[in-house]
């Protein structure tokens, strides 16, 4: 219940017998946006072109084997900056 | 290309028969205490560590479709068919947090299936089956790729015969995978799933190594890529493809990439990986780990271009007559390197096949009995009953996909899978927003997955494949020209190619909202939500729960 977005209502009234509409425990932290720098991949306008190569590989090609440790390094930097939560267990 | 290669064929035979022995002997590893059980048999009771999830889900993700259909793909299209490599770097970190709470109420409740999941979480036994369904038709031509990367190899080996008894060879292999999978359950892809990925890896890094040695390094090896491509093929007078993307295909290969990485783990049997390893940590670590496969893949991917470098020309297919573009990787290693090595990489990638079909079998099954059998046939199903009913549902799904590999051409497949992409998709609101919220009204959420269905399975029945003359189904690439709405084509005329899934799974949800605007208005009955808001983030089972009186919820 940290973030703003579609579902609107606030599960203000839990009295309500209808189930709960709003965000389900979500705990955002801001950390977790780096999970998104690896979209860079997938916007071929960046690195569509054939200059520079490397060993003879267009920088198409390159570019993105060179995003694959970028998108680990993030993953990784997330999981260990929140795996405290998970082993305290639930608070 | 004719006759039998005799050094390939022993080699690929001892490897196979190593195989399926430790497939039969995994049933003792790590042994329960009853493997009669659906959790045991299916989810190889929910104890895997860390190690053994990488192997499985890199087992059921990169798969022997993968290695032969991808490099396929930039051989015969170019620089498009790399979507595959930008698809799992993504996946990963943008999965991860939802499986975490997938993983957390599925523990707490015992669910075995996406499915079970959606079950509690709406309240609706029909929406249940709904996804359940879409998960079964879904995953049977992925299994069918499976026997047809199979036999790719199995061909290039020389077991080429044509007519029916030509899959004789599929057949041996597939009744070895069905006795397994039907003794062991989840355990015995997770053992010949560590096999599997050393043999592969073995074989593509020494590929990867030596052929652009042998062939004069990566520059001729693009030249000779950008040469073949830029060529106008003969039944279009276009050149078929480019070693760089068009201004027409970048927003295809960008939400090609993003909805088959949504797609992903929408997938039953990615599901069952994540829900058969032990704990959260056990996650965390593995989506941090597994894009290591994705060098993998982008390595594999390039042997596209290398194929074209070494002239390679497709086998025809004994039983269709026709050139099989799956078979120039096979071919590759046949011409390239010495018989002995060219066995080992068959042999890598005919367990390639068999892992994740085993992996998908027990997912579909599961899916049958939970929400299928359980829910309408035999609600007083006890957990042994369930564990004998998905062994046999098990079976039944392989046959039905052996079925598709022989009574259907195999592009067909190949058109079925790229469908199954675009199904599969329609579960992620139901799936995985409801992970999040469950904001949405039920019955909103059977109407959007209509919705979604309808209109993509329409588009797909009007793209045509002019490179082979079929009308229908001939890809996912659509052009932006042929999207109306009620006959406004805001871009009319335009070239611009964008992937199916991805605009069907825009109006699924804009279906949803609608519809669940207007149900709540009307005070239609939501149901229960039978899970608890601490689900999501829970690290064990309560103590005061046990999963067997919670599974039945």
């Amino acid at each position: 219940m940290t973030t703003s977005a579609p579902p609107p209502g606030e599960s203000a009234n839990p009295a309500e017998e209808s189930p709960p509409r709003g965000w389900t425990d979500v705990r955002f932290r801001p950390v977790n946006l780096l999970l998104l720098l690896p979209l860079i991949s997938i916007l071929p306008f960046l690195f569509n072109s054939e200059e520079p190569t490397l060993a003879g590989m267009p920088f198409f090609y390159w570019f993105q084997l060179l995003v694959i440790p970028v998108g680990i390094l993030c993953t990784v930097a997330v999981h260990r900056l929140t795996r405290h939560v998970d082993e305290e267990g639930e608070q | 290309m004719s006759g039998t290669q005799t050094v390939e064929l022993v080699i690929f035979t001892l490897l196979f028969l190593a195989v399926a022995a430790m497939g039969f002997l995994a049933s003792r590893w790590r042994r329960a205490a009853d493997i009669n059980h659906l959790d045991e048999w299916g989810l190889g009771g929910r104890k895997f560590g860390s190690w053994v999830t990488w192997f499985l889900l890199g087992g059921d993700l990169y798969t022997a479709y993968t290695f032969v259909a991808i490099p396929a793909l930039l051989f015969s299209s170019g620089a498009l068919g790399f979507y595959a490599v930008p698809y799992t770097i993504i996946a990963f970190p943008l999965v991860m947090l939802p499986l975490l709470r997938l993983w957390s109420v599925s523990r707490v409740h015992g669910y075995v299936t996406p499915a079970d999941f959606v079950r509690g979480r709406y309240d609706s036994p029909l929406l249940a089956l709904l996804i359940a369904i879409t998960g079964i038709v879904a995953t049977m031509p992925y299994i069918a790729l499976q026997l047809a990367g199979l036999e790719a190899v199995l061909r290039t080996i020389g077991l080429n015969g044509s007519g029916f008894w030509g899959h004789a060879p599929l057949f041996v292999a597939f009744v070895v995978l069905a006795a397994y999978t039907y003794q062991s359950g989840l355990r015995a892809p997770a053992l010949i799933a560590v096999v599997k990925d050393l043999l592969i890896y073995i074989v593509i890094l020494v590929a990867i190594i030596y052929l652009p040695l042998k062939l004069g390094g990566w520059a001729t090896i693009f030249d000779a890529g950008q040469a073949k491509l830029s060529q106008p093929s003969p039944s279009t007078g276009q050149p078929a493809g480019s070693i760089l993307l068009t201004a027409n295909n970048q927003l295809q290969y960008a939400t090609l990439a993003l909805g088959s990485a949504l797609a992903l783990f929408l997938y039953p049997h990615s599901v069952t990986g994540v829900l058969s390893s032990q704990s959260r940590g056990t996650i965390r670590r593995n989506m941090a780990a597994l894009p290591a496969y994705s060098f993998l893949l982008a390595l594999l991917a390039l042997l596209g271009y290398v194929a074209i470098a070494a002239g390679v020309k497709p086998i025809v297919n004994g039983s269709t007559g026709r050139g099989d573009s799956n078979t120039i990787v096979p071919v590759l290693f046949d011409t390239q390197f010495p018989s002995w090595f060219a066995g080992i990489a068959f042999a890598a990638i005919g367990i390639g096949a068999l892992v994740p079909a085993a992996i998908m079998s027990i997912a579909a099954a599961n899916l049958w009995t939970r929400n299928i059998y359980k829910e309408f046939l035999r609600r007083d199903a006890t957990p042994r009953e369930e564990a004998r009913q998905a062994k046999l549902a098990s079976l039944v799904v392989k046959v039905g996909a052996v079925l598709f590999i022989v009574l259907i051409d195999p592009q067909f497949s190949v058109d079925l899978q790229l469908i199954g992409g675009v199904i599969i998709l329609m579960t992620l609101p139901a799936v995985a927003i409801a992970l999040y919220t469950r904001w949405f009204h039920r019955w909103a959420l059977v109407a959007g997955w209509v919705a979604g269905m309808a209109w993509g399975m329409y588009l797909l029945y009007q793209i045509p494949n002019p490179s082979n003359g079929k009308q229908h189904f001939g890809g996912s690439a659509l052009a932006l020209d042929k999207l109306s709405f009620f006959g406004w084509a805001p871009w009319d005329g335009s070239k611009v190619q964008i992937y199916v899934g991805f605009v069907a799974l825009i109006l699924n949800i804009v279906v949803a909202v609608v519809a669940t605007l207007v149900l709540r208005a009307a005070k239609t009955a939501e149901g229960r939500d039978h899970t608890a808001v601490s689900d999501y983030h829970a690290t064990r089972v309560p103590e005061s729960t046990t999963p067997e009186t919670v599974s039945s919820v």
